[in-house]
């Protein structure tokens, strides 16, 4: 009998769309060096909308992430349209745990941008992808970084995601690959 | 990587602690959480925090109270505000009372990072000015005196002045300001540094006794002079000889020291042979030698021999500036003696400190600051850590009793301080720990249980 081999899963919740998959699923596939499979949609769960907000709470989705990852998955990446939020914050562009199972991400605010709406598609399937390989990253332990070049930098403010290029700085990586072998991946 | 800082998020709201920590973890900061003031007192005693996010509405002591406290015990803490109830009025008032900001839940991820970043640079800014504090604060050393006060530094510049010649000194100054420290530190500073350095307490021995350890005696001189031995005289040769309380040197011995100060040699007792010696002489009192001499208690010439130079050295209450450098000094060196680690002194017991008189001087603030090192639990010294009651010193009434018994009474004393820790109380009652068993079998002292 074979185990499955590990992978990560992409779970669509909402109207994500076909090329935002797409996307991200390929951006995490090269950075990560790990397979990716795209899970077929699921609506995002209805205790997630605050109606004071008008948004939809991060925690809640996570929590219903770590209920759908199928048991072959490292992590699962959730991809959606809605406006996201955590408790303290206005609104995020993603959420994950430190060290945690599940990740969320949106292209809500992507499409927006300051004198920039409306922003080419190109540039939010860049942004998208970029933010996918952030986020995920916190699953793996990783924290914020300094590091010129790193896509681990910390951007709240759409301009920062831009300049960022889609890799970790060699300290990044380093940490990346401590983690690998921590989980058995290497 | 971020600089590390410590944060402690204190908000009633759960899902807010958890919120504002699983944030500030991502950027590596070291974060723990409190649910109420009352938690958040309790840590900040007990460890060191950086920066505060605090709640203003919180039931029972609310934000802005405990904002003050916290200014007030550790002013160098930063405290951000944040609230979902703010009004403009709370925000002025916690931005009066020593917040360095305050945020209107929910933040904006920018505007929260900015700030963030900002305390990080403050921070920074705040360990450079501590650095260079402590750096000055060394420069405010001389030798083991410590003083910044414009009274220490002439007492340093003069003892500088003083070093480099043969010119005997006298040390003028009240019982604890340190005055066998200065003596030691023209030694060191002086030519004669390499050679001994020889202390005699002249008010702790009867007049026999100064004689025989002044002068030294020739082997069966007197009555149980079982063998010959160097006087302090002789030892103090090629380096320095200070007489500590000269002031209670009887007239008799007083001509007996001004012959030597003057010829450089004396008699054994019992040699009539004299002996060469070459010394600096350096002396102390606390009493006022010049009245002595005009009510004829003491020699005029020997007090014009001894008193060439003066050297007033201060008392603490006329250099209150110089409390809280001595008490961060004497905190530092107490906690590597006794292997603790507090880390400072509440601003409470600073005004505690400060606001007595210390007619014990530097000494018995050594003294009280070695006991709260000692007693203290927490990780600052509080004002329940000094032994003081409405700014007096609280002694407890002297036992009357043999020996045995006054041994005994402090001996649970300080066990019952050091809450029967042996090694502490060892180290207190300058006893190894093998002899203070001893004793507290001997007395059959019984520690008592707490609960």
């Amino acid at each position: 009998m074979t185990s499955k081999k590990k992978i990560i899963a992409v779970q669509p919740l909402g109207s994500a769309r076909e090329a935002v998959l797409k996307v991200v699923s390929a951006s995490l596939q090269e950075v990560y060096q790990i397979q990716t499979e795209v899970f077929p949609n699921q609506p995002v769960p209805d205790e997630a909308y605050n109606p004071h907000r008008g948004q939809h709470n991060c925690y809640p989705i996570l929590k219903f992430l770590r209920r759908l990852k199928p048991e072959h998955a490292i992590k699962t990446m959730g991809v959606t349209d809605v406006d996201l939020f955590i408790p303290i914050l206005t609104y995020v562009f993603g959420e994950a745990e430190l060290g945690g199972q599940a990740t969320v991400i949106s292209t809500w605010r992507l499409t927006r941008g300051a004198g920039e709406d409306p922003v080419p598609e190109e540039k939010v399937l860049d942004r998208a992808g970029k933010i996918a390989v952030h986020e995920l990253a916190h699953t793996f332990r990783l924290q914020h970084c300094r590091e010129d070049g790193c896509i681990m930098g910390s951007f709240p403010a759409l301009g920062t995601i831009d300049e960022k290029p889609i890799e970790f700085c060699r300290y990044c990586e380093t940490f990346l690959k401590d983690e690998y072998e921590r989980l058995g991946l290497v | 990587m971020a600089t590390r800082l410590n944060i402690m998020v204190v908000d009633d709201e759960l899902i807010v602690r958890e919120s504002l920590k699983g944030w500030l973890d991502k950027f590596g900061y070291a974060v723990d959480t409190a649910q109420d003031a009352r938690e958040a007192l309790e840590k900040l005693d007990r460890e060191a925090f950086d920066l505060l996010f605090v709640d203003i509405k919180m039931p029972g002591m609310d934000g802005i109270e405990l904002l003050k406290r916290v200014k007030a015990d550790q002013p160098e803490i930063v405290v951000v505000m944040i609230t979902a109830h703010g009004s403009i009025e709370s925000s002025i008032e916690a931005m009066k009372a020593g917040a360095s900001d305050y945020l209107m839940k929910p933040f904006d991820p920018e505007q929260l990072e900015l700030l963030v970043e900002k305390l990080v640079q403050t921070k920074r800014l705040m360990d450079e000015n501590r650095w260079l504090r402590e750096s000055f604060e060394g420069s405010s050393r001389f030798q083991d005196l410590v003083g910044q006060s414009e009274s220490m530094k002439k007492v340093f510049r003069l003892i500088e002045d003083v070093a480099s010649s043969d010119t005997p000194v006298l040390i003028a100054g009240e019982t604890g300001t340190g005055k066998e420290l200065v003596a030691k530190a023209i030694h060191a500073l002086s030519p004669r540094r390499y050679a001994p350095f020889v202390a005699v307490n002249c008010g702790a021995l009867t007049e026999t006794l100064l004689e025989s350890t002044l002068f030294g005696h020739e082997k069966g001189a007197f009555t149980g002079a079982q063998q010959l031995q160097k006087g302090r005289l002789e030892m103090a040769h090629s380096g320095t000889l200070f007489l500590d309380e000269v002031g209670e040197i009887s007239l008799k011995m007083q001509v007996d020291l001004l012959r030597v100060l003057e010829e450089k040699k004396f008699y054994r007792v019992g040699n009539p042979k004299p002996t060469s010696t070459d010394f600096r002489l350096v002396s102390a009192t606390h009493r006022d030698l010049g009245e002595a001499v005009e009510k004829g208690t003491f020699r005029r010439d020997f007090y014009y021999r001894i008193n060439v130079i003066k050297l007033d050295v201060p008392p603490l209450r006329k250099r209150p500036e110089d409390i809280e450098l001595l008490a961060h000094y004497f905190l530092s060196r107490y906690n590597q003696e006794l292997n603790k680690h507090i880390t400072g002194i509440s601003s409470e017991a600073l005004e505690v400190l400060k606001s007595y008189e210390w007619p014990g001087n530097v000494r018995e603030l050594e003294n009280v600051i070695e006991r709260a090192v000692v007693i203290g639990k927490k990780r600052k010294i509080g004002p329940s850590d000094l032994p003081f009651q409405d700014g007096r010193l609280m002694r407890k009434p002297v036992v009357a009793g043999s020996l045995t018994e006054v041994e005994k009474a402090h001996i649970s004393e300080m066990l019952e301080v050091c809450e029967w820790n042996i090694s502490q109380t060892a180290t207190l009652l300058g006893i190894n720990r093998t002899t203070l068993y001893k004793k507290i079998k001997k007395y059959g002292l019984k520690e008592q249980s707490s609960g």
